[in-house]
């Protein structure tokens, strides 16, 4: 059972319990973090969302509008969008927000909506600030949102960039309904793929994908010090593969299973995998198989249904073997040329052979080691699920064998059948093709992620702004 | 076999093929020893018996474990650490020198931006020059040239899991620059670096992030790092002492840029 530590939990309490009573928005004389509007904002409601916005001073929206009300066109985006997005989320079945309506606080917006306030950032599109803690099982909080008051800066068009930070931000005061203190990678993961889920359209999150393909072999859940924030983004790709594997409702049954007692956000996922008759450790091994079969590799009919559009996995030349140590819960891929025979030593790992064709993974007939490479080559992914960071010894061996004329490929097993999703084709990179970086700069969104995570005090979806 | 043949050189040379490979992997017939034994000897390196030696015995004023110089947890530091095996391009720059002889110095260390920074290095600091000491994070590991490494948000000294050297830092609240001297100097707070537990996690400072010697320089709030007050007492590789400050974090010179890990510094010998 993969837990946090008590003390740093206690930490997190204390830490949400000091920002509970801070209680100070944008709206206030003090401001919230240096946020503050110089005269009294004006406000746009809808039935569940508040936007406050200024129209002079530091934090001015846009003020074009087509609007009789004279409501300038982006807060009224910022509101319906934001609206929207709470409202497909509800009817996906996750927790609203926590009500804000108590006035404990001096300031809660003078009603139990959703507060957005319109601010300008000097490196960063959003964030969502927890407070009004309730501690318990789990510490949920409600949540008040600061977002960027010109997206278009940002973004192709403003549209664009509510729809990219709106649903991000109100997805993380959903997840704070259930846990202020979800895994970093896990709370912006999530983000991501809800975000993309309410507009497919975006590529936000595939822009973020190389970032996390980038770092094969780190574990997903170790603390983000040297991590990219575009690794945390990135790491949506799990909630794509669970969501695209099994269901959309793992991820709100997960959120359950962690605000139950607090568990990892890997066991809360197991937990939810368990009441389908599924398991993690099953589950994980086929996330890098999939992840193994991107790029040119990408899978005709399996895998993920936009693979080949995604970056592809470095591979390492597995030789005549290789010996190493992993930490975690983690994912490498290597290649092997037959006809050999693999074979892995751990007492932690797993490992499967997938084979190639025409340098396409076959995910339909992958095996787990030990397996017979006959001939042409094959990539093998070796994966660990542990919450231990020490040291784990692996060796994987490919030692040869007879080839098979009669049947050249062939691995001699039967196929595995994995679900049937369509797949194009793309360029192979290799070790040199991933990682591709690009003008967006997300730092500040992985130190708010630490704190959300961390402290419960706040979320943010933080991008590129000047680097 | 000397295991001073560094714990990062070994995560350095093992980490073959991609550079971004965060795993540690050595072909089993090839000439890098294994990462499952580190040192050599044949065992699986977990319960080895190291060489005596500065890998082992650490120098005055370490203060504390060292995950990796007693060889542990080399694939979470090769993960948290992630060695990257070329020489930082990052402007260090001087920007003035007050009568006193303290320095303003500025250091990009951006890493080329919050998407590239997982490929790029770090800037390695020589405090006695204020200069940039052109080494690679591999490299680093066994050398006192530099005293501070910086990329990003996250400063560490070069010593115990940070590097070879004899260095440390802590901070003194609140007390400004021109008024800490040699007085403030409290050696038995000059811990080195020690970025892991017993069981390899990864030790985190208050919001989750990597924890360093370094880990009060700021306050997060609303995705701005802003510095605390106060001034660092930082032990260099070789023993000296500096006291240094943090001024900013998003400011270029003569740019009005605000970019993260554009960081300027003021520091200045005590001894």
């Amino acid at each position: 059972m993969i837990r946090r530590g008590l003390v740093v939990g206690a930490m997190l309490l204390a830490a949400s319990e000091a920002r509970a009573q801070t209680c100070v928005r944008p709206t206030d004389a003090a401001g919230y973090a240096g946020y503050r509007y110089e005269s009294p904002p004006d406000r746009f409601d809808t039935a569940g969302v508040r936007v406050w916005y200024a129209r002079t001073g530091t934090h001015a929206v846009r003020p074009a509008t087509m609007r009789p009300d004279g409501v300038p066109d982006d807060v009224a985006s910022v509101g319906a969008i934001t609206q929207d997005a709470l409202d497909r989320f509800a009817a996906l079945g996750f927790r609203a927000p926590l009500s804000d309506a108590d006035t404990t606080c001096g300031s809660n917006g003078g009603d139990g909506r959703l507060d957005v306030y319109l601010v300008r950032f000097p490196a960063a599109d959003g964030t969502a600030a927890a407070e009004r803690c309730v501690p318990g099982a789990t510490v949920r909080c409600a949540t008040f949102i600061l977002a960027e008051a010109n997206l278009a800066r940002h973004y192709a068009t403003a549209e664009e960039g509510i729809r990219t930070v709106l649903p991000h931000e109100t997805f993380h005061a959903i997840q704070n309904a259930y846990d202020a203190n979800v895994d970093r990678y896990w709370a912006e993961g999530t983000a991501q793929w809800a975000a993309k889920l309410l507009a497919p359209q975006l590529k936000d999150l595939e822009r973020n994908l190389p970032a996390f393909f980038a770092e094969e072999g780190r574990s997903i859940d170790l603390p983000p010090g040297g991590a990219t924030a575009g690794y945390l983004y990135g790491a949506a790709i799990w909630p794509v593969f669970l969501t695209r594997h099994f269901d959309d409702a793992i991820v709100r049954e997960a959120l359950e299973a962690e605000a139950v007692d607090g568990a990892s956000a890997l066991d809360s996922v197991g937990a939810a995998l368990a009441a389908r008759g599924a398991r993690l450790e099953d589950a994980w091994p086929m996330f890098w198989r999939w992840n193994a079969s991107t790029g040119a590799r990408a899978s005709s009919g399996n895998g993920y249904p936009d693979a080949a559009s995604y970056p592809v996995l470095a591979v390492k030349d597995l030789g005549e073997g290789v010996s190493g140590i992993t930490a975690g819960s983690t994912g490498n891929v290597f290649r092997v040329q037959g006809p050999v025979k693999v074979t892995l030593t751990s007492s932690v790992h797993r490992a499967w052979m997938v084979p190639l064709a025409d340098g396409a993974a076959r995910l339909d007939q992958a095996k787990e080691l030990p397996a017979d490479v006959v001939s042409g080559e094959a990539l093998v992914v070796l994966t660990s699920l542990t919450p231990s960071k020490q040291d784990a010894h692996y060796e994987l061996r490919a030692d040869a064998i007879a080839a098979d004329p009669a049947n050249p490929g062939s691995t001699g097993e039967a196929p595995v059948s994995l679900p049937q999703i369509e797949a194009t084709t793309a360029d192979d990179g290799g070790c040199s093709a991933s990682g591709a970086p690009t003008d967006v700069d997300v730092f500040a969104l992985a130190l708010a992620a630490l704190v959300l995570s961390r402290r419960g005090a706040s979320r943010s979806k933080a991008r590129a702004a000047r680097t | 076999m000397n295991k001073l043949v560094s714990v990062l050189g070994v995560l350095g040379a093992l980490i073959v093929a991609c550079s971004d490979d965060t795993s540690s992997v050595a072909p089993i017939n090839g000439t890098t020893p294994p990462a499952a034994d580190p040192d050599g000897d044949g065992d699986d390196g977990a319960t080895a018996t190291p060489d005596a030696g500065p890998t082992t015995t650490p120098d005055a004023g370490d203060g504390g474990q060292s995950a990796l110089r007693e060889q542990r947890c080399i694939a979470a530091g090769a993960q948290l650490l992630k060695p990257i095996d070329k020489v930082s391009t990052g402007a260090v720059t001087i920007l003035s020198t007050d009568a006193s002889g303290a320095r303003t110095v500025f250091v990009d260390a951006s890493a080329g931006g919050t998407m590239a920074a997982g490929t790029n290095p770090r800037v390695y600091l020589n405090l006695e020059t204020a200069t940039r000491v052109d080494i690679t994070d591999v490299t680093a590991w066994d050398s006192k040239a530099w005293d501070l490494a910086l990329k990003r948000y996250i400063p560490f000294t070069n010593s115990g899991d940070g590097g070879s050297g004899d260095g440390g830092a802590f901070f003194i609240a609140d007390k400004a620059f021109d008024a800490v001297t040699a007085a403030d100097i409290v050696p038995a707070s000059l811990v080195a670096e020690s970025f892991f537990e017993d069981n390899c996690d990864a030790k985190t400072d208050e919001i989750g992030g990597m924890s360093t010697s370094f880990d009060d320089w700021y306050y997060y709030e609303a995705t701005k790092l802003t510095p605390n007050p106060g001034t660092w007492i930082v032990k260099g590789a070789t023993g000296k002492h500096y006291k240094l400050a943090i001024l900013d974090y998003y400011t270029r010179p003569a740019s009005t840029d605000q970019v993260s890990g554009s960081i300027t510094l003021k520091l200045e010998a005590l001894d």
